[in-house]
């Protein structure tokens, strides 16, 4: 059994080793060649004990009104499949249980809630993104919050996160208030 | 702990006149050297703590020290750092492997610096790469490559990491708002079950064992509720943990009987504690007269906890059983059957609370009763006076209680004050006069 520990520790390490790289190797793939998405929306900054200081990127294409069949339950896996609007900003096409086809840009979230409106088939869908969270630095994320809070009174700002997207996979790549990056507000 | 003669230089000195006075041969002298040296060896723990220590502290140092998200540096450089500690902790983990395989010290501090390394990795590169997932999700991954450390350097601060990881994983994933049951903590906890056989083979009786016991005590007690669907399941979950609370009472009977050590014994204490918890808590009237939720007796069967609780409630019945065979009705002790007890109880007074309420506090009072003649029979101060602070309890509870009026509050108050007294100079009198007998 001795001569056996070096090698499979060996083995550890690589698998340890494997979990940050293939999350760095699909997040890599979808930042250079997935397509961008400006999902408009409204930063506050809570903190991660492990991860640091974050804007909560609160997302205002959270929701969608379906007349649709399906029976879609609290908790469970959606595809979002996404356009761009008439501004320039991402709109929610349509929401499934299964990716969508033809290549689409697609996004997977949770449903969290549905509503039923009375008098109508419509249901209102609202959805968790697992891309929800900026990373910054512990001194600028306040600051970042406090930016945004003045941001709100000019109506002539506009803030939204840039999303990166590949295969049903997302990366956040930037936040942007008035049409410059918060990181360069910050600077 | 016994102490070690220090191996100064006057000890070897009066070794060497032994040996040259003939009293002891060399041979003798040199096993005496031996002896004390592998002695000091052995309960060289200081050093081994603090090393220890400075490893956890150092490594959640890295955590904090990387959460301050170094913005100024690319993603590159900010990956590279990512690795860094992990890479060096590997490193020195090889080390330990190939050169420092007997050190305790070396062995416990690499393997929690490479604990801890493995979090913050996950941590940094999602950090670097803005994925929020769910902190039950980071656990779960960070216990599944942390769990082999456990035993490629029987750490002992990496098995107590490991369990209290899986525990935060649990609570995290099974209480609250949208939870699910944990069904991962019971598997990761069965990849412990080796570690746990090891060191029960190896040190039944050490620390390591004690620490293992109280802390997988603890942690499967506090992820048991995971297993009720929040916000229901309400009376079947205050049954299974008490049946689970008189499971841990029967077992660490069992222990005590075999080592007679009570305040070590995890199982024993734990147990013990939370029956009288829950019974202490149903001992009220608010519980039994407006229970929180509009139909308690729901029972989520898509949930493990009813079954569980079916499962344990005929473990106690056979552990009582097999105690019953051994020892008869001599030894009889109330507090495993509670749990029956309460759940009767439940399902009797459900309608009437006022009659749920009596009954709860008789029966803690019973068990209090119990503990009073047991230390009067062995002349016990400890157990007499335990008996007595469960009834202490017990009046200071009902000193609130508005619905008893201030008379009846006033007399049991007294009795129990006169009760304490008496019974404490009843056992010192007694123990007094065994002592003078003996002498005489």
């Amino acid at each position: 059994m001795k001569r056996f520990i070096l090698p499979l520790f060996a083995l550890l390490v690589l698998i340890q080793w494997s979990v940050p790289f293939k999350i760095i190797w699909r997040k890599e793939r979808v930042i250079v060649a997935g397509r961008e998405y400006k999902f408009e929306t409204q930063p506050i900054d809570p903190s991660s004990p492990f991860m640091g200081r974050y804007i909560s990127l609160d997302f205002k294409l959270d929701t969608f009104t379906s007349t649709s069949s399906v029976q879609f339950k609290n908790d469970e896996k959606v595809y979002v499949q996404l356009g761009i609007n008439g501004k320039g900003f991402a709109f929610i096409k349509s929401v499934s249980r299964t990716p969508p086809a033809n290549n689409a840009d697609y996004v997977e979230a949770i449903l969290t809630y549905i509503t039923e409106t009375t008098g109508s088939s419509a249901k209102t869908y609202r959805f968790k993104y697992p891309f929800n969270g900026f990373y910054m630095n512990e001194y600028k994320a306040p600051r970042a919050e406090a930016l945004y809070s003045s941001s709100l009174r000019d109506s002539s700002m506009h803030t939204y996160a840039l999303i990166k997207v590949l295969n049903g996979d997302a990366a956040v790549t930037d936040v942007v208030i008035g049409n410059k990056s918060i990181a360069e507000w910050l600077k | 702990m016994r102490q070690i003669p220090i191996m100064n230089a006057s000890f070897l000195k009066e070794l060497q006149e032994l040996v040259k006075a003939n009293v002891i041969s060399q041979q003798t002298a040199d096993d005496i050297h031996a002896f004390y040296q592998s002695k000091k060896t052995e309960n060289n723990s200081f050093p081994i703590i603090l090393s220890i220590l400075g490893s956890i502290l150092v490594a959640l140092g890295i955590i904090l020290v990387i959460a301050h998200n170094w913005d100024q540096f690319g993603r590159g450089i900010k990956t590279a750092f990512a690795f860094l500690p992990l890479i060096l902790s590997q490193a020195l983990c090889f080390f330990v492997l190939l050169r420092k395989k007997q050190n305790i010290g070396w062995k416990e501090s690499a393997a929690t610096l490479l604990f801890f390394s493995v979090g913050a990795c996950i941590s940094l590169v999602s950090q670097i790469y803005h994925i929020s997932g769910t902190l039950s999700q980071f656990l779960l991954t960070w216990m599944f490559l942390a769990i082999p450390l456990v035993y490629f350097f029987s750490s002992f601060v990496v098995t107590l990491l490991y369990i209290g990881g899986i525990t935060w994983y649990a609570c995290v994933e099974g209480y609250g708002y949208g939870n699910h049951v944990p069904y991962w903590y019971f598997i990761l906890l069965l990849l412990l079950a080796p570690a746990y056989i090891r060191v029960l083979k190896s040190k039944p009786s050490g620390n390591a064992m004690r620490f293992f016991n109280w802390f997988l005590a603890l942690s499967f007690a506090i992820s048991f509720g995971t297993l009720a669907k929040s916000f229901g399941d309400y009376h079947v979950l205050f049954a299974g943990y008490l049946g689970l609370f008189c499971l841990y009472y029967l077992i660490g009977t069992l222990i005590v009987q075999q080592t007679s050590r009570v305040l070590g014994n995890s199982l024993f204490s734990v147990g013990l504690t939370g029956i009288l918890f829950i019974l202490i808590t149903w001992s009220f009237d608010w519980l039994w007269e407006s229970p929180p939720y509009d139909n308690p007796w729901l029972v989520t069967f898509s949930r493990p906890l009813p079954y569980l609780t079916v499962i344990i409630f005929l473990l106690i019945g056979y552990l009582l059983f097999k105690r019953f065979k051994e020892v008869g009705t001599e030894a009889a002790d109330p507090v495993p059957f509670s749990a029956y007890f309460f759940a009767l109880a439940l399902v009797a007074f459900y309608h009437f609370p006022t009659a749920g309420v009596l009954v709860v506090n008789f029966w803690v009072l019973s068990l209090a009763l119990y503990y009073i003649r047991k230390g009067s029979i062995r002349s016990h101060l400890g157990i007499l006076n335990f008996g007595l602070l469960i009834v202490t309890i017990l009046a200071v509870f009902r000193f609130f209680d508005d619905s008893i009026p201030f008379i009846w509050r006033g007399i049991i108050f007294l009795l129990t004050g006169i009760g304490i007294f008496a019974a404490n100079l009843i056992i010192i009198k007694r123990k007094k006069l065994l002592s003078q007998k003996t002498q005489s």
